[in-house]
Formats: C-alpha cells, structure tokens, sequence
C-alpha cells in the first residue's frame, strides 16, 4: 500500500476518478433526436426528451456499440445481460424526476488501463443519459434550462482508488482522453463538457488498514483543474486531521477562480436516490456476435497506431509516441505527411508546433494551422525555399493569420538566397570590411569561422542558405 | 416509521403535509411497510433478481435522427418560459 514517493507530510493520498464521457452517436440514448453540442437552445428535444406522461423510452444501439468497444479497449468484461436502473433527484434541468443509468448491471466491468509504469483499474463503465443544463446568469432571481443536452448518451467510467496522487490522476485522466478519442466514441472536448471528472479523495496513514473518509469533488473540466483540485483536498483534509477535527463524507465543488474546493450544502441530506429497475426499459443481453461485430470495427489504438508509425515513416520511438500521444495531432501528422518529408514533418510538429499549442493553450484543431498549409512549409524547407531559422518566423505568422505558406514567404521577401555569385559578393564584403578578423581566423582562431557566418546571416537578414554560405566562406578564407 | 423519518420521506417525494396528518399519514403507511416486512421473510437468495416482469429483451433501434422537436409548443407547455428556455426559481449550488 505504502508509496513513499507519493506521500504528502506523512499522509497517503487514496484517489479514486468517475469520467464522464459524452459518446458521439448521432441521436439520444433513448430518443431519436440528435446529439449535438451548441445548437440554438431547446430545439434538440423530443417529448421523451421532456418526459412527459405515457411516453417510452427505447435504447439507441450506436450507444450500445460504443459502450462495448471502451470495454474491449480496456480488457474489460462486457455485460452479458445490462439492465437499467432509474436514480431519483428532483432537479430543473432533469424533467422526469429521475436519471435512468445502469447500477448492478453495467454493460462493461473489471477493466485496466496502463498509465507508464502503473495499472489502475476500471471498476465499471455504464450508460446514462444527462441532464438538461441550467442557466444562472440571464435573469436577477431565476434560473432557466436549456434541454438539448437532455437524454445524451454518457458513458460514465468509475475507477478503483488505486491512484495515489494528483499527477498520477491526471495521468490517468489523459490515457481515458487518449483512448475515448482513439476509438471516436467522444470528442474529448472538456471546455464544452464532453468529457468530465468527479474526484473521490481521502488520505490515510500509510500503515492504516482502511482507506479514510472521502470526499467527492465534482465536475472538474480541465486537466490542470483535476491536478489543482485534487492537490488542494489533500492539504485541506491533512489540515482538518492535523488539527483533531474529522473529514465530513460530502460532495464539494471546486472553484477554478479562488483555487479551493468548497461544500455543497444544498445535496447533503438529499443523498438517497433510491434506484430501482426502470420498468420501461427490459434487460438487453449483448451477444457474442455483437461484441466481435464491434471488435471487427474497433479502428486503430493508440499503441498500434505507434507502431504503424515507425514502421510506414522510419519514425523513432520516442518522436511516434509523442505525436501518437492525442489523435487529433497523430491524424494531423499523417495528414502532413501525404506531401512532406516524415522525418523533418515529426521534428517541427514536436518541436515548434507544440510549443506554439502549449503557449497559446489551444488544440490543435481549434488552431488556425492547417494539414495543408504546414505541409507547404515542410516543402518549403526541403527544397531550400526557406532556411528552418525563416521556416519558424512563417510558422508564427501562418499561426497568428492563417495565411498561405507561400504567401507569407513571398508577400514578406523570405526567400532564401541561394543565388551562389550573390552570396560571393556579400562573403567578399565581409572579408573587406573585417580585415583583423581575418588575419586572427587565418592565425588559427577557428572559432571566428562561426563569426562569419553570423556576418553573412546579418547581411541577409538571415535569408542566406547556410550551406552555401559555409562552403563559401571555407573556400574564401582558406 | 417515525416523525423523522416521514419528514425525510415528505423531503424526498417533495410531497408537502401538515405537522398535525403525520399521525394519520404514519398510520396508513405502516400497513404498506407491513406488507414489505412480510415479502422479506421469503426466502429468495436462491432465485436471481427479476429486472423485469415483460419476458422481453433487447428492445432497441437504430441511431438514426428522427426529429420531433416542437420548441415553441414545448415552451408554452411549462408553467413558466420566455423565448428560449424554460424559466424556473433560481437554482444555484
């Protein structure tokens, strides 16, 4: 049990994640209007959608497929027989009074995910349906609901408490986001809800038998949250058992502003859903056929996709996981690649690219850079258009304004100067005007070689082909 | 079944009633839970739990769209709405 490394004052994080996924299906889970985010208010609804009297709900099976393939993805044991389960709350975005998921008969259990050196494991995956989504801040003293969001299918994903700290929790959180997108059952788009995460966490003293009392800490929706907001409920815990008081068992929200989780008053005596079978949906066994009719259909996971890689493009190891790291870049990668060298493509997208993402905090896909136009300026670099030093100022400028590669270096004169009886005039200019250097090179300071160079990069404003110029310069002052 | 007890009860159905019915309520709902005591002197372990008195199963359909939106009828059906949404006591946790 005892993990050193991760103990926090002598006390022992224990931290268990329920993610919630919203599956890409085309319709509801048990209605047939359409599952889509940021569509005009209250249009995507149905009357199941509304729960009115008398209507009936019917299982949506592109959930279902979706459902078996998270299970065959995480060694999991699909459910022969799943069956639904109605969890009562009175709440204004949820109409029927009740949530219909799965509680004893979930369609997938026992699963595992590997995040580096570490296994943790999947207590259950089950379907549900979310609720509608409220809104606080369009009048003074009332709320109003938005129902589209209403019977979407979620599939929620309950892990052991086998994570032992924030870090480890995000990690895990990653893998989840990595698999989910591989496997086109989600978007993966936390900031619009799609994917979201409740933290369970106690601690322990790393000789205790049982875990301590937890807390749980709801809907966190990025992972640097995840990491802050669990990190912040250790502290807060160690602080109420150092000082002889008791954890309370609650649900707490965070708050990303004030960086501190606090109690959710309102839900804490409402915490009896009395769940019981939804007598409107009968059990649904999955069949063998199925399962392999989806196993047949998976699409390629992470690993193997890594592995493609490096074999189809001579890609190592390391720069194949790093861009098999999320789809959207490995997609990204392959598309560049139809027209652009694979090794040089791998280099910039790690390299520049990334750091371009990290600073700007955006994806990829919310970016204004295009397949299309970074395989321009991949070409432009192999082809000596542009030297990689002009490459990265292109590269933040088609960043900031979309703009063509080609336009960019043309409209801004970035050619490379690879015109050899130029670049002789320029080098001879140099050697006039810099007599002592010279003298010192021929000496034997080998070092100013560097400061010629640095010259002729001056006098080109950086546009001079660096090999041309190397090989000028040595034949003119040799 | 006590007063305290029916007050969770009441709570958790959002059922509203007078202090001075608890007696009669509590009255009327002990037969109901008599009859529960009875059904869990049976001894069931043996049987699997029936989720579902139908003999049906896999009831389902295809994930095609088949839209039956009716926004502004929807709307004009709750007891309060404006344009967009349905408006309701303000809610915030």
């Amino acid at each position: 049990m005892a993990q050193d490394n991760t103990l926090v004052n002598g006390w022992q994080p224990v931290i268990g994640l329920e993610v919630h996924v919203q599956l890409t299906t085309n319709t509801k889970l048990f209605s047939p209007s359409r599952n889509q985010f940021g569509e005009e208010a209250n249009t995507l609804v149905d009357l199941i959608d509304l729960g009115l009297p008398g209507v009936l709900p019917v299982l949506n099976e592109g959930a279902i497929k979706q459902g078996i393939k998270f299970g065959l993805a995480t060694n999991a044991e699909i459910a022969e027989t799943m069956v639904f389960d109605r969890k009562n709350y009175f709440y204004p975005d949820l109409p029927k009074g009740y949530q219909i998921t799965q509680l004893h008969y979930p369609i997938v259990k026992n699963g595992r995910v590997s995040i580096e050196d570490k296994e943790v494991r999947i207590h259950q995956a089950h379907l549900e349906e979310d609720a509608g989504k409220s809104i606080h801040d369009i009048y003074e003293d009332e709320s109003v609901i938005d129902l589209n969001r209403s019977g979407v299918p979620l599939l929620e994903i309950v892990s052991e408490p086998d994570i032992r700290s924030a870090e480890e929790a995000v990690r895990y959180l990653k893998k989840i986001h990595q698999i989910v997108t591989y496997l086109d059952i989600s978007d993966g788009n936390m900031s619009q809800g799609s994917l979201r995460c409740d933290a369970n966490v106690s601690i322990m003293r790393p000789d205790d038998k049982e875990y301590g009392t937890r807390a749980e800490i709801k809907n966190i929706n990025s992972f640097r949250f995840v990491e802050k907001a669990i990190n912040y409920e250790i502290k807060r815990q160690i602080k109420v058992l150092e000082s002889g008081g008791k954890v309370e068992q609650e649900t707490r929200l965070y708050d990303a502003i004030k960086d501190e989780t606090r109690s959710m008053r309102t839900k804490e005596f409402a915490n009896d859903y009395r769940y019981f079978p939804c007598p409107d949906l009968v059990p649904f066994s999955i069949s063998d056929k199925l399962t392999q009719e989806v196993q047949a259909n998976m699409g390629e996971l992470p690993e193997q996709k890594q592995a493609r890689l490096v074999e189809a493009y001579g890609l190592s190891e390391y720069d194949a996981g790093v861009i098999c790291g999320d789809k959207l870049t490995a997609d990204f990668y392959e598309a560049v690649v139809k027209n652009a060298n694979p090794e040089l493509t791998a280099k910039w997208i790690i390299g520049d690219l990334n750091a371009l993402i990290n600073k700007n905090d955006v994806n990829l896909s919310d970016s204004k850079i295009t397949a299309e136009n970074f395989s321009q300026l991949i070409q432009k670099i192999s082809d000596n258009t542009i030297s990689g030093k002009i490459a990265k100022e292109v590269l933040e400028e088609i960043w900031e304004s979309g703009e063509d590669v080609a336009k960019v270096i043309e409209g801004k004169g970035l050619q490379q100067i690879s015109d050899k009886s130029e670049l002789e005039a320029i080098v001879d200019q140099i050697i006039n005007d810099n007599p002592s250097q010279v003298t010192a090179y021929k000496s034997g300071k080998d070092k100013l070689f560097g400061f010629f160079v640095g010259q002729a990069m001056k006098a080109t404003q950086g546009k001079a082909n660096p090999g041309l110029i190397n090989q000028i310069l040595k034949s003119k002052l040799n | 079944m006590d007063k305290i007890e029916l007050k969770n009860l009441l709570f958790l159905a959002r059922i509203g009633a007078k202090e001075e019915d608890y007696p009669k309520i509590i009255e009327k709902l002990k037969t109901t839970f008599g009859m529960i005591d009875q059904m869990n002197e049976l001894d069931l372990d043996h049987l699997e739990p029936l989720n579902n008195p139908l003999e049906l199963t896999n009831v389902s359909r295809t994930d095609s769209e088949h839209n039956r939106n009716n926004k502004k009828e929807f709307l004009a059906s709750s007891p309060k709405s404006d344009e967009n949404f349905f408006v309701v006591p303000r809610i915030v946790e």
